[in-house]
């Protein structure tokens, strides 16, 4: 099919919204994302520990 | 491996108020990524639907993160090319690309997917979303998710992977058993066969060559 869709048959149109009902069947138990936020292969980046600030020297009396 | 010619971009139709609308799918660049993690999470009345755009919003905001990742050390592709290139120049190379969906009538992408090629020549879907006001059924539009991942299964074919595999969750195995017809625990793998089946059926969807 290689035509915009303002220019489809109405048999075209209604084969078209036949195939994407099927689709949006297929996409019922989709909940809008797919992977594991916790996966132990999603690498983490070592959070960064700030420095201990060094403490100034005290003078020797 | 097989050298066909690049399959994406490809323009296929989803259901955009219930009528059929034009979007297109293609590699994301490095801005197409980076964009998504200006996505912002509507406000919703409904808390499940609330938790999903949430969702959403994380997982680009993950991907971009181990986009990062892949970008600096030079194993993110940005083009089929690109990938088969890398494949090339180190077999065994573990690789990294995000695929984008955007249409005309959508301001920003409608979704997206961080896929990563292993050593084995295998793909792996770590994470998959479509836009949070998409998620949280703000903006009516279907056929998104299922569509990436048939993209995924199509660019497996471009390459010459046999598996796509990934980790399913208590959420996402149902949908993966749909597509599988068959069990899933907590691992999922669409083999030749599926992968085959499911680029064709998006193949067969294509709109403009």
């Amino acid at each position: 099919m290689q035509k915009p869709l303002s220019e489809l048959t109405p048999k075209e149109k209604a084969d078209l919204v036949a195939r994407l009902k099927l689709d949006a069947a297929a996409e019922e138990h989709f909940t809008g994302v797919l992977g594991n936020r916790n996966s132990f292969v999603i690498a983490r980046t070592a959070r960064r520990r700030k420095p201990a600030a060094r403490k100034a020297a005290k003078a020797k009396t | 491996m097989p050298s066909k010619s690049s399959p994406l971009p490809i323009t296929f139709a989803v259901f955009h108020n219930d009528e059929p609308a034009d979007v297109t799918l293609d590699f994301a660049d490095n801005a197409d990524v980076i964009s998504t993690t200006r996505w912002r999470v509507p406000n919703l009345d409904d808390d499940a639907m609330q938790a999903r755009a949430a969702d959403a919003r994380e997982f680009a905001l993950l991907a971009a993160k181990r986009w990062r990742h892949y970008r600096d050390t030079d194993a993110a592709a940005l083009t089929l090319a690109d990938l088969q290139r890398m494949i090339a120049t180190d077999p065994q190379g573990e690789f990294c690309f995000h695929l984008k969906v955007t249409a005309d009538w959508f301001p920003v992408s409608l979704g997206g997917a961080m896929v990563r090629r292993t050593w084995c020549h295998h793909l792996i879907i770590d994470f998959l979303f479509v836009h949070p006001s998409i998620c949280g059924r703000t903006v009516s539009v279907k056929g998104v998710g299922i569509k990436l991942l048939r993209a995924i299964c199509m660019i497996a074919c471009a390459l010459g992977c046999k598996r796509v595999w990934g980790e399913a969750t208590r959420d996402s195995a149902p949908f993966y058993e749909q597509q599988l017809s068959h069990p899933v625990e907590d691992l999922f793998a669409f083999d030749h066969s599926d992968t085959a089946a499911l680029a064709s059926s998006l193949e067969a969807e294509r709109r403009f060559a």
